[in-house]
């Protein structure tokens, strides 16, 4: 019900207020943002089952309220290096809508999440070139608030259709290897 | 003229006449004696004698010989309406009643196909010809066709399949007007049959000619001929009063009303005085557009619809007054449609006023007051007239409004009492009756029932969590215990509850499949047998919905192309006797239900010939190195059938089309897989999303996984003397049957826990279909059911998984796809082996 509620409150406010509101996180010592629209809830760390036959990033699945969801480790999706998990760790459940109307909802593992921030349109900075280093497609912008830098994260491309794509591709070539 | 022709004559001259109207009833009579004489003649002797009945009947009647002149009339027109039945069961052979729970199941279904049908049409109508909607239309009736056909509905059958002709020939101008002429006769159908299972189909004439004027030309022919003869003698008694156009009427006194017999009438009465009432007024309305706006040929088709919709239930709910004027207007309507005769005022007027007296009429229904005799008599004898073209003024017209008022203060009629208490009486009971349909079973949306499913579950965790808190578990009082352990018991009770609201087997759809079979066999002289494997398997209930219309289409494809007929079965050495197996089990992650067949198999050149003509492969193609699979995915195309003859049962190249749609929209997916000579299989393989197993849990490590228990067939712990080392890396195990290889869980799924040494776990023996082996865990916790579900959207189906469970710790566990399991682990030790 809750869910419902929210979402519909979402959908009220949504291009309202919430529109330039970024919930900003930690990994390591990098900050960085997404919509708050995409964001269905925090929670914390919870035991997640691991799940066999994917990237190693794919932390596995947990259960949110009688529904099953994947979880990812934004760390390695990344590349960067894996952290023991702490106090503040925790997972951010995110949801992204896809082409064909459905829903996708993923939990990220992020270090810390910091706050809700405003951050309007003329603060953000497309991102610059990183080379092949960091796949642009994954960034929505780079945030300027006060004198920090946030990564912005463009959530469809991370969690979304994209991904679940590339989730195939490398179990395809795990069993390409094995036969 | 014909047998048929004559009683439609005799039926037609019935409805306009009546006990009062002398020179009706001596034609009436002649008529009458002119089919005994046909029904002699052509060896009838049913309707022979019925006719009789009712000539000597009616002399009777104009001679005033009997005591009861009407109930004298209704007896003739009940011995017509015996010769009307005679005769279409002369036609038709006597069905035998279909089976009621499949039929309540069908008419059930019906309730939604229809309106969607409908829904369809218009919708194709207002965008003008869509190709999609006309082929979801087609796929529609297609479907509704076959269903008829299991049913033995076989004028249901034709009806459908000609429209299906229609739709196929229709090009650029799609017949709505024929789609929802049969939409209005199949519910006529279904409402009828819910009442009775054994009753007849209602009468197809109306719904054909609506088909026969939407057919092109060198379809007609056949039909054309029976429905052109009743049109010219239906003409006929028409045509007679042409000298005096109100005789007869005169006899009529000024006040008498017009009679409904309303004691035998339906308790569906008052719905359909509703939708008439809803028709009439938007008639009026298009009426009153049309009078601004006369070129516009919509709007007539709008008034023609309504007093066409009217007519066909007032059909069938048996209320001949209001048959009469609809069927009156409609004909005249029908006229100006064809533009045959010119959409004049005057044709404006006399639909305004079919309008206003079939309100009245209506009204009755509802213990209004029924309006005059006379006024009816000489509206039909106007519109017929006009339907020739002549306009004929109503004789002292301005008159008769009055007289309602007059009517009213004066005591009311015999005629209008006896209706009125009838009517107000019949309005209790069929609210009484809706009501207790309407309990019997709801229609639920599955977004409600899965969330009720998940709350329901959650709730059990929360209850867990409650009972095994440190703190709860120390208080050692009675009654908390007590209340706990009610508590426990009304949670357990609820979820099993909310858990059965989703889940059925598929024992009553295969049950229907069975009787598919027979009837289709029987119908292509074939002798097939039908083996059935895993009914009891249990299905989320949508899935089995859904899955009904494939299966038919697959069932029925089977046994008409598949297996062949005896004769050439003999000549292939095989068993005269072709068998069609119907098999549904979980594997690989889902249920799959495989309809195989011992046939001729798919013909891969003419499915690869076909795809050529209609340029599907490249023709530069070289069609050896297309793979199997890839051409017998053409076979799912719509529209493609390599059937030389289009049969009722198939080959319009609909069926496949339809399968895979549905099967499709369950995020399933559909593979054949044939052998020329040999047969055929189709598997649907549908997702699990919500069903349930039995289930043992194991543990390997700190990882729980379920084994579905159908897989297991039994566990032990193994002596070091049973195990072998091949070639230090294969294990195998030597059991009673022979020797088995050990897959490690822990390994096949990378873990980096758990038991090392066999001797210290357990193994469990794994079958599925023709593969056993053995899988290595730490230990079985217990077994539990559970409901399965899907990893999360995102996630790509992962080989030796089917999904994830809930368990009580509100964790989650893997639940093992045996099927996947072993085949990957099989492929993996090749590998080890090999290197």
């Amino acid at each position: 019900m809750a869910i419902i509620e929210r979402t519909e409150a979402a959908a009220h406010e949504s291009r309202g207020a919430n529109e330039n509101k970024f919930l900003s996180f930690c990994l390591g010592s990098e900050h960085y943002g997404v919509e708050i629209l995409r964001v269905r809830e925090i929670i914390g760390l919870l035991a997640v089952t691991p799940l066999p036959q994917t990237p190693a990033y794919v932390k596995g699945v947990m259960n949110l309220r009688g529904r099953i969801i994947p979880v990812i480790d934004l760390r390695l999706r990344f590349s960067l290096a894996a952290a023991e998990a702490t106090k503040e760790t925790c997972i951010v459940v995110l949801e992204a809508n896809e082409q064909d109307g459905s829903q996708t909802v993923m939990g990220a593992i992020v270090d810390s999440v910091r706050e809700v921030q405003d951050i309007p349109k003329s603060a953000i900075e497309p991102s610059p070139e990183f080379g092949c280093e960091i796949p642009l497609r994954y960034i929505l912008g780079m945030g300027k608030v006060k004198d920090k830098v946030i990564v912005l994260l463009e959530i469809a491309e991370v969690i979304g259709m994209r991904e679940r794509a590339q989730i195939a591709g490398a179990i395809k070539e795990t069993e390409r290897r094995a036969a | 003229m014909g047998l048929k022709g004559s009683i439609q004559a005799a039926a037609k001259a019935a409805v306009l006449t009546d006990a009062a109207d002398l020179q009706g009833l001596v034609s009436l009579s002649e008529l009458l004696r002119q089919l005994a004489s046909d029904a002699t003649a052509e060896g009838s002797p049913e309707i022979a004698v019925r006719s009789n009945e009712a000539a000597e009947l009616s002399d009777l009647i104009i001679l005033r010989q009997v005591n009861d002149v009407d109930a004298a009339f209704r007896r003739v027109v009940e011995a017509i309406g015996a010769c009307e039945t005679a005769s279409e069961r002369a036609d038709a052979p006597r069905r035998e009643p279909p089976d009621p729970e499949l039929l309540v199941a069908w008419i059930a279904s019906c309730e939604g196909t229809i309106p969607d049908i409908e829904h369809l049409a218009v919708k194709a109508e207002s965008q003008g010809f869509v190709g999609e909607t006309a082929a979801e239309i087609r796929r529609r009736i297609h479907t509704l066709k076959g269903e008829c056909g299991v049913l033995s509905l076989s004028q249901a059958q034709s009806v459908c399949h000609d429209l299906e002709s229609l739709i196929d020939g229709a090009g650029q101008k799609f017949p709505v007007d024929a789609v929802l002429g049969v939409c209005d006769w199949m519910r006529a159908l279904t409402l009828r049959l819910g009442q009775d299972a054994a009753a007849d189909e209602p009468d197809t004439s109306a719904v054909r000619q609506i088909l026969l004027a939407h057919l092109p030309p060198a379809v007609v022919a056949p039909i054309a001929a029976p429905i052109a003869s009743a049109g010219t003698t239906a003409a006929a008694p028409t045509t007679s009063p042409l000298t005096d156009p109100f005789a007869g009427l005169s006899s009529i006194p000024e006040d008498q009303r017009v009679t409904m017999n309303l004691e035998n009438a339906d308790e569906n009465v008052g719905d359909f005085a509703l939708e008439a009432r809803e028709h009439l007024a938007n008639a009026e309305n298009a009426v009153l557009s049309l009078e601004a706006n006369p070129t516009d040929d919509e709007l007539v088709n709008v008034v023609f619809r309504a007093f066409h919709t009217i007519k066909g239930v007032a059909g069938f709910l048996n209320l001949p007054r209001i048959v009469e004027v609809a069927h009156a207007a409609e004909f005249l309507l029908d006229k100006v449609r064809s533009h045959k005769i010119p959409l004049s005022a005057h044709v404006l007027e006399l639909v305004l006023a079919s309008s206003d007296l079939l309100g009245q009429l209506i009204g009755m229904l509802s213990g209004g007051e029924a309006p005059k005799e006379r006024e009816l008599r000489i509206l039909v004898r106007r519109l017929e007239a006009a339907c020739e073209g002549r306009a004929l003024a109503a004789p002292g017209a301005p008159a008769a409004r009055p007289m309602t008022k007059l009517q009213s203060d004066e005591a009311p009629t015999t005629d209008a009492l006896a209706s009125a208490p009838i009517a107000a009486t019949k309005q209790t009971p069929t609210k009484t009756i809706a009501t207790a349909k309407a309990d019997q079973s709801v229609k639920v949306s599955t977004q409600r029932m899965d969330a009720l499913v998940n709350l329901v579950g959650e709730l059990v965790i929360a209850q867990l969590m409650v009972v095994q808190d440190p703190e709860v578990s120390t208080l050692h009082g009675q009654r908390v215990q007590r209340n706990l352990s009610h508590l426990g018991k009304i949670v357990r009770d609820l979820q099993e509850t909310s858990m059965s609201l989703r889940m059925v087997t598929l024992k009553s759809t295969f049950q229907k499949m069975a009787r598919l079979v027979r009837d289709v066999a029987a119908k292509a002289g074939k002798h097939i047998q039908l083996e059935v494997e895993g009914e009891d398997v249990e299905l989320d209930r949508n899935v089995v919905e859904e899955i009904g219309d494939p299966l038919v289409h697959m069932i029925r494809n089977a046994c008409d192309h598949g297996i062949e007929p005896s004769d050439e079965r003999r000549k292939a050495g095989k068993n005269e006797i072709g068998t069609l197996r119907l098999r549904a089990c979980h594997s690989g992650g889902s249920i799959v239900i495989e309809v195989e067949d011992d046939g001729r198999g798919l013909s891969r050149e003419r499915i690869l010939k076909k795809c050529l003509e209609k340029g599907l492969i490249e023709p530069t193609r070289n069609t050896n190195e297309i793979p199997d699979s890839e051409v017998f995915n053409y076979v799912f195309l719509p529209g493609f059938s390599t059937a030389e003859k289009v049969t009722d049962i198939s080959g319009r190249g609909v069926g496949m089309d339809v399968v895979r749609r549905n099967i499709e929209a369950l995020r399933g997916s559909v593979e054949i897989h044939s052998t020329t000579g040999k047969g055929s299989v189709f598997s649907m393989r549908l997702p699990l999303t919500m069903a349930i197993i039995d289930g043992m849990v194991v543990r390997v490590g700190q990882q729980r996984y379920i084994v579905p228990t159908l897989n297991i067939e039994r566990s032990f712990r193994p002596t070091q003397e049973q195990l072998t080392m091949v070639l230090g890396k294969g294990e195998l195990v030597r059991v009673r049957t022979g020797l088995l290889p050990i897959y490690r869980l822990q390994r096949i799924f990378n873990l980096n826990e758990g038991c090392e040494e066999i001797t210290d776990g357990l193994l469990l023996i794994l079958e599925i279909g023709k593969r056993r082996a053995c899988v290595f865990v730490d230990e079985i916790l217990g077994q539990q059911q559970v409901v399965i579900k899907n990893l999360g959207d995102t996630q790509p189906q992962i080989r030796g998984v089917s999904g994830g469970a809930i368990l009580g710790d509100g964790l989650v566990a893997l639940i093992v796809d045996v099927g996947g399991l072993l085949e990957t682990a099989a492929g993996s030790t090749t590998q080890t082996q090999l290197i």
